[in-house]
Protein backbone atom coordinates (compact mmCIF):
# COMPACT_ATOMS: atom_id res chain seq x y z
CA UNK A 1 0.00 0.00 0.00
CA UNK A 2 2.69 2.84 1.42
CA UNK A 3 4.64 1.51 -2.35
CA UNK A 4 1.96 2.24 -4.40
CA UNK A 5 1.42 5.80 -2.93
CA UNK A 6 5.00 6.60 -3.63
CA UNK A 7 4.82 5.67 -6.83
CA UNK A 8 1.48 7.41 -7.17
CA UNK A 9 2.98 10.52 -6.00
CA UNK A 10 5.54 11.42 -8.44
CA UNK A 11 3.54 11.14 -11.97
CA UNK A 12 3.34 14.01 -14.14
CA UNK A 13 0.02 14.82 -13.11
CA UNK A 14 -1.74 15.91 -10.90
CA UNK A 15 1.86 16.66 -8.92
CA UNK A 16 3.98 17.55 -11.17
CA UNK A 17 1.41 19.29 -13.67
CA UNK A 18 0.83 21.89 -10.21
CA UNK A 19 4.30 22.93 -9.90
CA UNK A 20 4.54 24.05 -13.78
CA UNK A 21 1.66 25.57 -13.39
CA UNK A 22 2.80 27.43 -10.21
CA UNK A 23 6.07 28.24 -12.58
CA UNK A 24 3.88 29.14 -15.37
CA UNK A 25 2.21 31.75 -13.24
CA UNK A 26 5.35 33.46 -12.39
CA UNK A 27 6.82 33.32 -15.57
CA UNK A 28 3.73 34.89 -17.10
CA UNK A 29 3.88 37.95 -14.73
CA UNK A 30 7.43 38.43 -15.39
CA UNK A 31 6.96 38.49 -19.12
CA UNK A 32 3.41 41.08 -18.60
CA UNK A 33 5.62 43.19 -15.95
CA UNK A 34 8.75 43.26 -18.28
CA UNK A 35 6.77 44.42 -21.05
CA UNK A 36 4.77 46.94 -19.78
CA UNK A 37 8.06 48.47 -17.70
CA UNK A 38 9.48 48.26 -21.26
CA UNK A 39 7.06 48.99 -24.04
CA UNK A 40 8.21 48.31 -27.90
CA UNK A 41 9.43 51.40 -29.84
CA UNK A 42 9.87 51.48 -33.94
CA UNK A 43 13.11 52.18 -35.60
CA UNK A 44 13.56 54.15 -38.79
CA UNK A 45 12.34 52.37 -41.72
CA UNK A 46 14.61 50.05 -43.71
CA UNK A 47 16.43 52.21 -46.32
CA UNK A 48 18.73 50.13 -48.39
CA UNK A 49 20.65 53.25 -49.44
CA UNK A 50 21.99 53.48 -46.14
CA UNK A 51 25.20 53.57 -45.34
CA UNK A 52 25.39 54.84 -41.83
CA UNK A 53 23.59 51.90 -39.61
CA UNK A 54 25.66 49.21 -38.01
CA UNK A 55 23.88 45.99 -38.28
CA UNK A 56 23.38 43.62 -34.79
CA UNK A 57 21.99 40.33 -34.96
CA UNK A 58 19.82 39.39 -31.80
CA UNK A 59 21.83 38.35 -28.97
CA UNK A 60 21.82 34.52 -29.73
CA UNK A 61 23.02 34.80 -33.14
CA UNK A 62 26.10 37.13 -31.83
CA UNK A 63 28.56 34.20 -31.53
CA UNK A 64 28.70 33.41 -35.41
CA UNK A 65 28.44 37.21 -36.07
CA UNK A 66 31.51 37.60 -34.24
CA UNK A 67 33.33 34.74 -35.71
CA UNK A 68 32.97 36.75 -39.09
CA UNK A 69 35.05 39.45 -38.08
CA UNK A 70 38.09 37.07 -36.51
CA UNK A 71 38.31 34.65 -39.32
CA UNK A 72 39.95 35.84 -42.89
CA UNK A 73 37.74 35.91 -45.81
CA UNK A 74 39.19 32.57 -47.15
CA UNK A 75 37.67 30.76 -43.86
CA UNK A 76 34.74 32.79 -43.95
CA UNK A 77 32.84 29.15 -44.19
CA UNK A 78 33.89 28.11 -41.03
CA UNK A 79 31.46 30.29 -38.75
CA UNK A 80 29.11 31.13 -41.02
CA UNK A 81 28.03 27.18 -42.03
CA UNK A 82 30.59 24.67 -40.58
CA UNK A 83 30.07 25.68 -37.28
CA UNK A 84 26.37 25.79 -36.45
CA UNK A 85 26.19 22.73 -39.17
CA UNK A 86 28.57 21.35 -36.98
CA UNK A 87 26.77 22.20 -33.48
CA UNK A 88 23.79 20.94 -34.79
CA UNK A 89 24.64 17.76 -35.92
CA UNK A 90 26.95 16.99 -32.79
CA UNK A 91 23.72 17.26 -30.76
CA UNK A 92 21.38 15.13 -33.29
CA UNK A 93 23.53 11.96 -33.04
CA UNK A 94 24.30 12.69 -29.25
CA UNK A 95 22.28 10.22 -27.85
CA UNK A 96 23.64 7.45 -30.38
CA UNK A 97 27.52 8.66 -30.13
CA UNK A 98 27.68 8.52 -26.19
CA UNK A 99 26.90 4.73 -25.37
CA UNK A 100 28.35 5.52 -21.85
CA UNK A 101 25.06 4.25 -19.64
CA UNK A 102 26.19 6.53 -16.25
CA UNK A 103 23.41 9.12 -15.63
CA UNK A 104 25.74 11.03 -12.94
CA UNK A 105 27.30 13.69 -14.58
CA UNK A 106 30.67 13.22 -12.12
CA UNK A 107 30.71 9.64 -14.30
CA UNK A 108 30.76 11.64 -17.80
CA UNK A 109 33.85 13.32 -17.58
CA UNK A 110 34.04 13.53 -21.51
CA UNK A 111 30.57 14.42 -22.54
CA UNK A 112 30.15 16.92 -19.85
CA UNK A 113 33.77 18.53 -20.88
CA UNK A 114 32.87 18.67 -24.08
CA UNK A 115 29.53 20.15 -23.71
CA UNK A 116 30.90 22.41 -21.11
CA UNK A 117 34.03 23.65 -23.33
CA UNK A 118 31.13 24.16 -25.95
CA UNK A 119 28.76 26.65 -24.00
CA UNK A 120 31.57 28.49 -22.38
CA UNK A 121 33.10 29.18 -25.82
CA UNK A 122 29.39 30.13 -27.01
CA UNK A 123 29.00 32.17 -24.20
CA UNK A 124 32.53 33.66 -24.70
CA UNK A 125 31.84 34.94 -28.53
CA UNK A 126 28.56 36.32 -27.65
CA UNK A 127 29.44 38.56 -25.37
CA UNK A 128 32.41 39.18 -27.06
CA UNK A 129 30.10 40.31 -29.79
CA UNK A 130 27.65 42.40 -27.59
CA UNK A 131 30.84 44.32 -26.06
CA UNK A 132 32.44 44.79 -29.81
CA UNK B 1 -9.41 4.44 4.98
CA UNK B 2 -8.51 7.64 6.43
CA UNK B 3 -5.21 7.95 4.12
CA UNK B 4 -6.85 7.52 1.27
CA UNK B 5 -9.64 10.52 1.85
CA UNK B 6 -6.54 12.87 2.84
CA UNK B 7 -4.95 11.51 -0.81
CA UNK B 8 -8.44 12.31 -2.26
CA UNK B 9 -8.33 15.94 -0.73
CA UNK B 10 -5.19 16.54 -2.34
CA UNK B 11 -5.25 15.22 -5.35
CA UNK B 12 -8.30 17.28 -5.45
CA UNK B 13 -6.73 20.64 -4.36
CA UNK B 14 -3.99 19.80 -6.78
CA UNK B 15 -6.51 19.78 -10.04
CA UNK B 16 -8.32 22.80 -8.66
CA UNK B 17 -5.08 24.60 -8.61
CA UNK B 18 -3.99 23.47 -11.95
CA UNK B 19 -7.49 24.08 -13.35
CA UNK B 20 -7.18 27.81 -12.05
CA UNK B 21 -4.08 28.94 -13.02
CA UNK B 22 -4.45 27.81 -16.51
CA UNK B 23 -7.63 29.03 -16.92
CA UNK B 24 -6.84 32.64 -15.39
CA UNK B 25 -4.01 32.19 -18.01
CA UNK B 26 -5.86 31.71 -20.53
CA UNK B 27 -8.66 33.96 -20.07
CA UNK B 28 -6.44 36.65 -19.56
CA UNK B 29 -4.48 35.98 -23.04
CA UNK B 30 -7.40 35.37 -24.61
CA UNK B 31 -8.94 38.78 -23.23
CA UNK B 32 -6.16 40.90 -24.43
CA UNK B 33 -6.33 39.37 -28.16
CA UNK B 34 -9.88 39.94 -28.31
CA UNK B 35 -9.97 43.69 -27.10
CA UNK B 36 -7.00 44.46 -29.67
CA UNK B 37 -9.03 42.83 -32.32
CA UNK B 38 -12.32 44.10 -31.59
CA UNK B 39 -11.03 47.46 -30.39
CA UNK B 40 -11.01 48.79 -34.15
CA UNK B 41 -14.83 48.19 -34.56
CA UNK B 42 -15.01 51.26 -32.07
CA UNK B 43 -12.31 53.10 -32.90
CA UNK B 44 -11.97 53.09 -36.25
CA UNK B 45 -14.38 55.90 -37.98
CA UNK B 46 -14.23 57.85 -40.66
CA UNK B 47 -14.66 61.93 -39.98
CA UNK B 48 -16.63 63.90 -42.45
CA UNK B 49 -15.35 66.44 -44.24
CA UNK B 50 -15.73 69.05 -46.82
CA UNK B 51 -14.02 67.31 -50.48
CA UNK B 52 -14.03 69.11 -53.96
CA UNK B 53 -16.21 67.20 -56.17
CA UNK B 54 -15.41 69.42 -59.66
CA UNK B 55 -16.74 72.67 -60.78
CA UNK B 56 -20.46 74.00 -59.99
CA UNK B 57 -21.53 74.34 -63.96
CA UNK B 58 -21.26 70.93 -64.37
CA UNK B 59 -24.40 70.58 -62.50
CA UNK B 60 -26.19 73.48 -63.59
CA UNK B 61 -28.67 71.97 -65.38
CA UNK B 62 -30.62 70.82 -62.44
CA UNK B 63 -30.48 67.16 -63.51
CA UNK B 64 -29.02 64.80 -60.84
CA UNK B 65 -25.23 64.01 -61.68
CA UNK B 66 -23.37 60.64 -60.62
CA UNK B 67 -20.03 61.95 -58.89
CA UNK B 68 -17.88 59.87 -57.24
CA UNK B 69 -15.58 61.37 -54.89
CA UNK B 70 -11.89 60.71 -54.11
CA UNK B 71 -10.26 62.19 -50.59
CA UNK B 72 -7.71 61.57 -48.23
CA UNK B 73 -8.69 59.44 -45.11
CA UNK B 74 -7.41 57.33 -42.50
CA UNK B 75 -8.64 53.91 -42.56
CA UNK B 76 -7.18 51.85 -39.72
CA UNK B 77 -3.19 51.57 -40.43
CA UNK B 78 -3.98 52.92 -43.92
CA UNK B 79 -3.97 56.89 -45.03
CA UNK B 80 -4.86 56.94 -48.41
CA UNK B 81 -7.54 57.68 -51.29
CA UNK B 82 -10.92 56.46 -50.23
CA UNK B 83 -13.98 56.82 -52.96
CA UNK B 84 -17.80 57.41 -52.23
CA UNK B 85 -20.50 57.56 -54.64
CA UNK B 86 -23.11 60.67 -54.61
CA UNK B 87 -25.87 61.99 -56.53
CA UNK B 88 -26.22 65.68 -57.07
CA UNK B 89 -28.45 68.19 -58.43
CA UNK B 90 -28.90 71.70 -58.03
CA UNK B 91 -32.11 72.92 -56.41
CA UNK B 92 -32.07 76.67 -57.19
CA UNK B 93 -29.18 78.17 -55.43
CA UNK B 94 -29.04 74.81 -52.97
CA UNK B 95 -27.10 72.03 -53.85
CA UNK B 96 -29.13 68.43 -52.80
CA UNK B 97 -26.62 65.62 -52.32
CA UNK B 98 -27.49 61.98 -51.60
CA UNK B 99 -25.28 59.11 -50.71
CA UNK B 100 -25.39 55.98 -53.33
CA UNK B 101 -25.57 53.50 -50.76
CA UNK B 102 -28.69 51.30 -50.50
CA UNK B 103 -29.77 51.76 -46.65
CA UNK B 104 -31.20 48.02 -47.23
CA UNK B 105 -27.40 46.34 -47.70
CA UNK B 106 -24.90 48.93 -49.18
CA UNK B 107 -25.62 48.47 -52.91
CA UNK B 108 -24.67 51.54 -54.85
CA UNK B 109 -27.99 52.59 -56.49
CA UNK B 110 -28.55 53.47 -59.86
CA UNK B 111 -30.42 56.92 -61.06
CA UNK B 112 -33.30 55.72 -63.57
CA UNK B 113 -33.78 58.52 -65.85
CA UNK B 114 -37.15 57.30 -67.02
CA UNK B 115 -38.93 57.07 -64.29
CA UNK B 116 -37.01 59.51 -62.21
CA UNK B 117 -36.24 56.62 -59.37
CA UNK B 118 -33.16 55.71 -57.92
CA UNK B 119 -33.32 51.83 -58.08
CA UNK B 120 -30.76 49.16 -56.54
CA UNK B 121 -29.57 46.65 -58.76
CA UNK B 122 -29.03 44.19 -55.81
CA UNK B 123 -32.79 43.75 -54.43
CA UNK B 124 -34.73 45.78 -56.37
CA UNK B 125 -35.37 48.64 -53.79
CA UNK B 126 -36.47 51.68 -55.40
CA UNK B 127 -35.92 55.66 -53.88
CA UNK B 128 -38.51 58.06 -55.14
CA UNK B 129 -36.20 61.52 -56.58
CA UNK B 130 -36.11 63.12 -53.02
CA UNK B 131 -34.45 59.66 -51.57
CA UNK B 132 -37.55 58.35 -49.95
CA UNK B 133 -37.77 54.35 -50.19
CA UNK B 134 -40.69 53.72 -51.83
CA UNK B 135 -40.74 50.08 -52.67
CA UNK B 136 -39.13 46.88 -52.00
CA UNK B 137 -36.59 46.14 -49.20
CA UNK B 138 -34.76 49.63 -48.07
CA UNK B 139 -35.76 50.44 -44.56
CA UNK B 140 -35.20 54.23 -44.80
CA UNK B 141 -34.27 56.19 -47.10
CA UNK B 142 -31.33 57.24 -48.69
CA UNK B 143 -28.58 59.56 -46.46
CA UNK B 144 -28.22 63.37 -47.08
CA UNK B 145 -25.39 64.98 -47.60
CA UNK B 146 -24.35 68.31 -47.28
CA UNK B 147 -23.31 70.05 -50.20
CA UNK B 148 -22.78 73.65 -51.47
CA UNK B 149 -21.11 76.14 -54.24
CA UNK B 150 -17.79 77.62 -53.20
CA UNK B 151 -15.94 79.81 -55.54
CA UNK B 152 -17.64 78.11 -58.79
CA UNK B 153 -16.76 74.55 -57.11
CA UNK B 154 -19.05 72.05 -55.92
CA UNK B 155 -18.20 71.14 -52.48
CA UNK B 156 -19.76 67.91 -50.50
CA UNK B 157 -19.46 66.99 -46.99
CA UNK B 158 -18.55 62.62 -46.13
CA UNK B 159 -20.44 62.92 -43.34
CA UNK B 160 -24.03 62.00 -43.48
CA UNK B 161 -26.68 64.90 -42.22
CA UNK B 162 -29.78 63.01 -41.81
CA UNK B 163 -30.23 59.27 -42.35
CA UNK C 1 -21.54 18.90 -23.56
CA UNK C 2 -17.30 18.95 -23.96
CA UNK C 3 -17.08 15.49 -21.91
CA UNK C 4 -19.62 13.94 -24.72
CA UNK C 5 -17.74 15.31 -26.94
CA UNK C 6 -14.24 14.19 -25.36
CA UNK C 7 -15.64 10.71 -25.16
CA UNK C 8 -17.75 10.22 -28.94
CA UNK C 9 -14.27 10.73 -30.28
CA UNK C 10 -12.44 8.53 -27.40
CA UNK C 11 -14.66 5.75 -28.59
CA UNK C 12 -13.37 6.27 -32.22
CA UNK C 13 -9.64 7.08 -31.78
CA UNK C 14 -8.61 5.51 -28.21
CA UNK C 15 -6.76 8.59 -27.63
CA UNK C 16 -7.51 8.90 -24.33
CA UNK C 17 -6.05 5.79 -22.94
CA UNK C 18 -2.60 6.55 -24.56
CA UNK C 19 -2.97 10.53 -23.14
CA UNK C 20 -3.48 8.93 -20.01
CA UNK C 21 -0.41 6.64 -19.96
CA UNK C 22 2.12 8.37 -21.60
CA UNK C 23 1.79 12.10 -20.88
CA UNK C 24 -0.74 12.31 -17.17
CA UNK C 25 0.55 9.20 -15.75
CA UNK C 26 4.03 9.24 -17.15
CA UNK C 27 6.39 8.78 -14.05
CA UNK C 28 8.25 11.51 -12.85
CA UNK C 29 11.96 11.31 -10.87
CA UNK C 30 11.31 10.84 -7.55
CA UNK C 31 13.80 13.60 -6.32
CA UNK C 32 12.54 16.36 -9.08
CA UNK C 33 13.94 20.39 -8.41
CA UNK C 34 13.18 23.71 -10.03
CA UNK C 35 15.18 22.74 -13.43
CA UNK C 36 12.58 20.02 -14.19
CA UNK C 37 10.14 23.06 -15.30
CA UNK C 38 12.22 24.21 -18.05
CA UNK C 39 10.15 22.25 -20.90
CA UNK C 40 6.84 23.11 -19.40
CA UNK C 41 7.74 27.04 -19.59
CA UNK C 42 9.19 26.65 -22.82
CA UNK C 43 5.80 25.53 -23.96
CA UNK C 44 4.15 27.71 -21.83
CA UNK C 45 6.20 30.70 -23.74
CA UNK C 46 5.41 29.24 -26.94
CA UNK C 47 1.25 29.47 -26.17
CA UNK C 48 2.45 33.56 -25.43
CA UNK C 49 3.64 33.93 -28.64
CA UNK C 50 1.09 31.76 -30.74
CA UNK C 51 -1.75 33.90 -28.81
CA UNK C 52 0.10 37.49 -29.56
CA UNK C 53 1.15 36.71 -32.66
CA UNK C 54 -2.14 35.97 -34.04
CA UNK C 55 -3.56 39.02 -32.75
CA UNK C 56 -0.96 40.75 -34.74
CA UNK C 57 -1.67 38.64 -37.98
CA UNK C 58 -4.88 40.63 -37.35
CA UNK C 59 -3.07 43.90 -38.34
CA UNK C 60 0.14 43.63 -40.23
CA UNK C 61 0.97 43.49 -43.60
CA UNK C 62 3.89 41.48 -44.90
CA UNK C 63 4.46 43.85 -47.74
CA UNK C 64 7.60 46.25 -48.06
CA UNK C 65 5.17 49.10 -48.53
CA UNK C 66 3.09 48.33 -45.53
CA UNK C 67 4.95 46.67 -43.06
CA UNK C 68 6.35 49.05 -41.18
CA UNK C 69 3.53 51.23 -41.47
CA UNK C 70 1.46 48.20 -39.72
CA UNK C 71 3.82 47.96 -37.13
CA UNK C 72 3.89 51.27 -36.26
CA UNK C 73 -0.22 50.98 -36.12
CA UNK C 74 -0.08 47.99 -33.61
CA UNK C 75 2.64 49.81 -31.55
CA UNK C 76 1.05 53.28 -31.20
CA UNK C 77 -2.85 53.34 -32.01
CA UNK C 78 -3.95 49.89 -31.93
CA UNK C 79 -5.66 49.49 -27.97
CA UNK C 80 -3.23 46.80 -26.42
CA UNK C 81 -1.37 46.65 -29.19
CA UNK C 82 2.01 47.71 -27.84
CA UNK C 83 1.86 45.13 -24.74
CA UNK C 84 0.85 42.31 -26.88
CA UNK C 85 3.78 43.17 -29.20
CA UNK C 86 6.25 43.51 -25.82
CA UNK C 87 4.84 40.04 -24.93
CA UNK C 88 5.60 38.86 -28.27
CA UNK C 89 9.06 40.03 -28.25
CA UNK C 90 9.93 39.15 -24.96
CA UNK C 91 8.54 35.81 -24.74
CA UNK C 92 10.83 35.01 -27.92
CA UNK C 93 13.92 36.14 -26.28
CA UNK C 94 13.16 33.96 -22.88
CA UNK C 95 12.11 31.23 -24.62
CA UNK C 96 15.50 31.00 -26.24
CA UNK C 97 17.22 31.22 -23.07
CA UNK C 98 14.37 28.68 -21.50
CA UNK C 99 15.37 26.06 -24.71
CA UNK C 100 19.09 26.39 -23.77
CA UNK C 101 18.49 25.89 -20.09
CA UNK C 102 16.49 22.94 -20.71
CA UNK C 103 18.35 21.08 -22.69
CA UNK C 104 21.58 21.87 -20.75
CA UNK C 105 19.08 20.24 -18.10
CA UNK C 106 18.34 17.38 -20.02
CA UNK C 107 21.95 16.86 -21.15
CA UNK C 108 23.57 17.32 -17.34
CA UNK C 109 20.91 14.51 -16.12
CA UNK C 110 21.81 12.56 -18.76
CA UNK C 111 18.13 11.97 -19.84
CA UNK C 112 18.53 12.01 -23.55
CA UNK C 113 20.27 8.49 -23.21
CA UNK C 114 18.12 5.12 -23.97
CA UNK C 115 15.02 4.64 -24.33
CA UNK C 116 14.80 8.60 -24.40
CA UNK C 117 16.59 9.23 -27.48
CA UNK C 118 13.61 10.42 -29.17
CA UNK C 119 12.63 12.69 -27.09
CA UNK C 120 16.21 14.28 -27.48
CA UNK C 121 16.50 14.34 -31.20
CA UNK C 122 13.18 15.84 -31.70
CA UNK C 123 14.35 18.07 -29.48
CA UNK C 124 17.43 19.50 -31.10
CA UNK C 125 14.79 20.09 -34.32
CA UNK C 126 12.82 22.20 -31.95
CA UNK C 127 15.74 23.99 -30.87
CA UNK C 128 16.23 25.02 -34.39
CA UNK C 129 13.25 25.76 -35.13
CA UNK C 130 13.39 28.48 -32.42
CA UNK C 131 16.49 29.65 -33.41
CA UNK C 132 14.40 29.61 -37.26
CA UNK C 133 11.87 31.82 -35.28
CA UNK C 134 13.94 34.37 -34.25
CA UNK C 135 15.70 34.68 -37.61
CA UNK C 136 12.49 35.39 -39.62
CA UNK C 137 10.73 37.55 -36.92
CA UNK C 138 13.35 39.43 -36.37
CA UNK C 139 12.91 40.97 -40.85
CA UNK C 140 9.11 41.58 -40.47
CA UNK C 141 9.38 45.04 -38.49
CA UNK C 142 11.66 45.91 -41.99
CA UNK C 143 13.32 48.77 -39.92
CA UNK C 144 17.03 49.48 -39.93
CA UNK C 145 17.42 46.64 -37.55
CA UNK C 146 15.80 44.05 -39.35
CA UNK C 147 17.25 44.82 -42.54
CA UNK C 148 20.35 45.24 -41.87
CA UNK C 149 20.91 42.20 -39.53
CA UNK C 150 18.97 39.71 -42.01
CA UNK C 151 21.41 41.15 -45.08
CA UNK C 152 24.22 39.84 -43.32
CA UNK C 153 22.25 36.81 -42.03
CA UNK C 154 21.08 35.78 -45.55
CA UNK C 155 24.73 36.60 -47.22
CA UNK C 156 26.36 33.94 -44.85
CA UNK C 157 25.74 30.77 -47.09
CA UNK C 158 27.17 32.24 -49.47
CA UNK C 159 31.11 31.73 -48.04
CA UNK C 160 30.15 27.99 -49.42
CA UNK C 161 31.41 26.73 -52.29
CA UNK C 162 29.35 25.74 -55.13
CA UNK C 163 25.96 25.90 -53.45
CA UNK C 164 26.36 28.55 -51.21
CA UNK C 165 25.46 31.65 -53.87
CA UNK C 166 22.67 29.91 -54.50
CA UNK C 167 21.03 29.32 -51.01
CA UNK C 168 21.66 32.79 -50.32
CA UNK C 169 19.68 33.74 -53.53
CA UNK C 170 16.73 31.16 -52.13
CA UNK C 171 16.62 32.79 -48.93
CA UNK C 172 16.39 35.74 -50.17
CA UNK C 173 14.19 35.02 -53.51
CA UNK C 174 16.31 36.92 -55.60
CA UNK C 175 19.48 38.67 -56.26
CA UNK C 176 18.54 41.40 -53.34
CA UNK C 177 16.40 41.46 -49.77
CA UNK C 178 13.25 42.86 -51.15
CA UNK C 179 9.46 41.94 -51.41
CA UNK C 180 9.88 38.42 -51.91
CA UNK C 181 11.95 38.16 -48.90
CA UNK C 182 9.69 39.77 -46.72
CA UNK C 183 6.87 37.75 -48.34
CA UNK C 184 8.82 33.97 -47.78
CA UNK C 185 10.25 35.11 -44.34
CA UNK C 186 6.53 35.74 -42.99
CA UNK C 187 5.28 32.85 -44.65
CA UNK C 188 7.81 30.65 -42.96
CA UNK C 189 7.48 32.63 -39.66
CA UNK C 190 3.61 31.98 -39.51
CA UNK C 191 2.59 28.96 -41.26
CA UNK C 192 5.61 26.63 -41.96
CA UNK C 193 7.35 27.03 -38.87
CA UNK C 194 4.29 26.95 -36.69
CA UNK C 195 3.15 23.67 -38.19
CA UNK C 196 6.74 21.78 -37.94
CA UNK C 197 6.36 22.83 -34.36
CA UNK C 198 3.36 20.94 -33.58
CA UNK C 199 4.54 17.85 -35.82
CA UNK C 200 8.37 17.78 -33.12
CA UNK C 201 6.03 18.41 -30.23
CA UNK C 202 3.84 15.54 -30.66
CA UNK C 203 6.97 13.98 -30.71
CA UNK C 204 8.72 15.14 -28.54
CA UNK C 205 6.33 14.91 -24.74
Amino acid sequence: MAEKNDRKETLFYPDFMFKEAIAALIVVIAVVAISLALPMKVGDPADPSDSSFKPKPEWYFMAPFYLLKVFSSSFEVIPTVIGPLATFIFLLILPFADKNPEMHPRKRKLAMSLMGGGVLLTILFTVLGILA
Amino acid sequence: MEQDGKRVTRRKFLETGIGVITGAIAIGLGGTALTSIGAPAITNKREGKWVEAGSASEIADGQFHKVGIVYDAKDGWLEGKVKQLVYVKLNGEEVFALSATCTHLGCNVNFDEQTGNFKCPCHSGVYDATGKNVSGPPPRSLAKLEAKIEDGKLMINTAVKEA
Amino acid sequence: MFGRLVEVFDRRFGFREDFKRNVLDHPVPPRINLTYCFGGITFLLYMLLAATGITMLFFYVPSVDHAFVTVEYITFDLPLGNPIRAIHHWSAQLMIVFVSLHMLRVFVYGAYKNPREFNWVTGVFLFGITLAFGFTGYLLPWDQKAYWATKVGVLMPKSLPAVGPFLSQLLMGGDDLGALTLSRFFAIHVAVLPIFTVIFLAGHF
